[in-house]
């Protein structure tokens, strides 16, 4: 293929240049809109039995409309990510949003940018893990932690997000990120919770995000873990 | 008009939150150093190169990543998937990085990025193609694609 589209944009398209093209501009919001704190880093961890195993696994929460592509991979520093396995579902394979306050029923699509929606968390088409990021002799893989994380997404959504929203101070930031440091017990229970820093637009929301993980069970396994959880929390745009 | 210039720079080296802070300082500089410019023609050239030696200062300072950070694990919005493409870009030698960057992230043609940072149009049109060729090539090692 000629690479004139990827020259002047004249030719024949190139499908992976559109994609890139689609995908990317994005990057220059988030610099407009970059806190110098932005990101939580997780804090290496203890794990019984082993002198520091640490497994962090983020869970993006509410997304703007369309948002169908969710995946597996790493995401701090400039560690590189997971090749991306599988393309993102189109946006109209997206699960229709959901107002802003709590609600039962999925509501239609917002009429206008400036009203507040959660997007849903669709299911996430997440490939295995990759080896590395097993911590070593774990008890419970990652896998079936992120797999639980995923399974309460839209109760954390729903429950701690679109209450948060509604409430939210005049000028709040678009976007939240809460590190959710907790332990689960060989049980599966899950034992000290704690999330942080607390976003100040939104009062509530980390103590009802740690209520919240506070009552999942992960299922028994061998020993206990205790892991960090960024969750990215986001409005939905139109 | 320059500050695409400056953050497709920046964003070929950091983070989206480091590169906020190098547009501040690479701003700072010029208006402090404009005095000592003699060519105004040279002006882009000379934009570009104090953008890259405040984006590689910003680098030197960003502490090691962590290898408790290695291991992370994330369902990730399109946002960070942008992320994911922007480090495979920020992996590949700086020469193709830079250009892919002002390429898709600020969406500049050829013609233009050569006009912008004052490389011949050939050069960054090779370049580009190279460029696009080794990124197509990490992102699909994993079995993925370009997206």
């Amino acid at each position: 293929m000629s690479d004139d589209y990827l020259w002047d944009r004249s030719g024949e398209p190139d499908p992976d240049v559109l994609h890139l093209e689609r995908m990317l501009p994005r990057l220059r919001e988030r610099v407009r809109r970059a806190a110098s704190s932005d990101w939580v880093t997780p804090a290496p961890v203890s794990r019984r039995g082993h002198p520091v195993a640490s497994l962090a696994i983020a869970a993006a929460l509410a997304l703007s409309l369309g948002a169908g592509g969710w995946w597996v991979g790493r995401t701090h520093g400039r560690a590189p990510l997971v090749p991306i396995r599988g393309e993102p579902a189109p946006p109209t394979a997206a699960t229709p949003p959901t107002p802003a306050t709590a609600s039962a029923e999925p509501a239609p699509p917002a009429p206008s940018s400036t009203t507040p929606r959660a997007a849903p968390a669709p299911v996430p088409k997440a490939p295995s893990p990759a080896p590395s990021a097993e911590p070593e002799g774990a008890g419970r893989s990652a896998a079936a932690i992120h797999a639980v994380v995923a399974r309460h997404q839209a109760e954390v959504r729903s429950r701690c997000w679109e209450p948060a929203l509604a409430k939210r101070k005049d000028g709040a930031a678009p976007v939240v990120k809460l590190g959710v440091t907790f332990s689960i017990a060989a049980s599966g229970k899950v034992g000290s919770v704690s999330a942080g820093p607390t976003p100040p637009d939104y009062p509530g929301l980390a103590a009802c995000v740690s209520a919240e993980v506070r009552s999942w069970d992960f299922g028994p396994a061998d020993g206990a873990t205790t892991v960090v959880v960024p969750f990215l929390f986001a409005e939905a745009r139109q | 008009m320059f500050e695409p210039t400056v953050r497709g720079i920046a964003l070929a080296r950091v983070s989206p939150e480091q590169a906020r802070d190098v547009l501040h300082d690479v701003f700072v500089t010029v208006l402090a150093r404009l005095g000592s410019l003699r060519v105004p023609l040279a002006f882009p050239t000379w934009l570009a190169s104090i953008a890259r030696s405040r984006a590689i200062d910003s680098l030197r300072r960003t502490p090691p990543v962590r290898e408790a950070d290695e291991s992370v694990l994330g369902v990730v919005s399109l946002d960070e998937r942008a992320l994911g493409i922007l480090r495979e870009i920020q992996a590949l030698p700086e020469s193709y990085s830079e250009l892919l960057t002002l390429r898709f992230v600020e969406g500049m043609t050829g013609p233009e990025i050569a006009e912008r940072i004052g490389m011949t149009e050939g050069s960054v049109r090779v370049k580009l193609s190279r460029g696009l060729k080794l990124l197509r090539k990490r992102l699909g090692e994993g079995g993925g694609h370009v997206g």
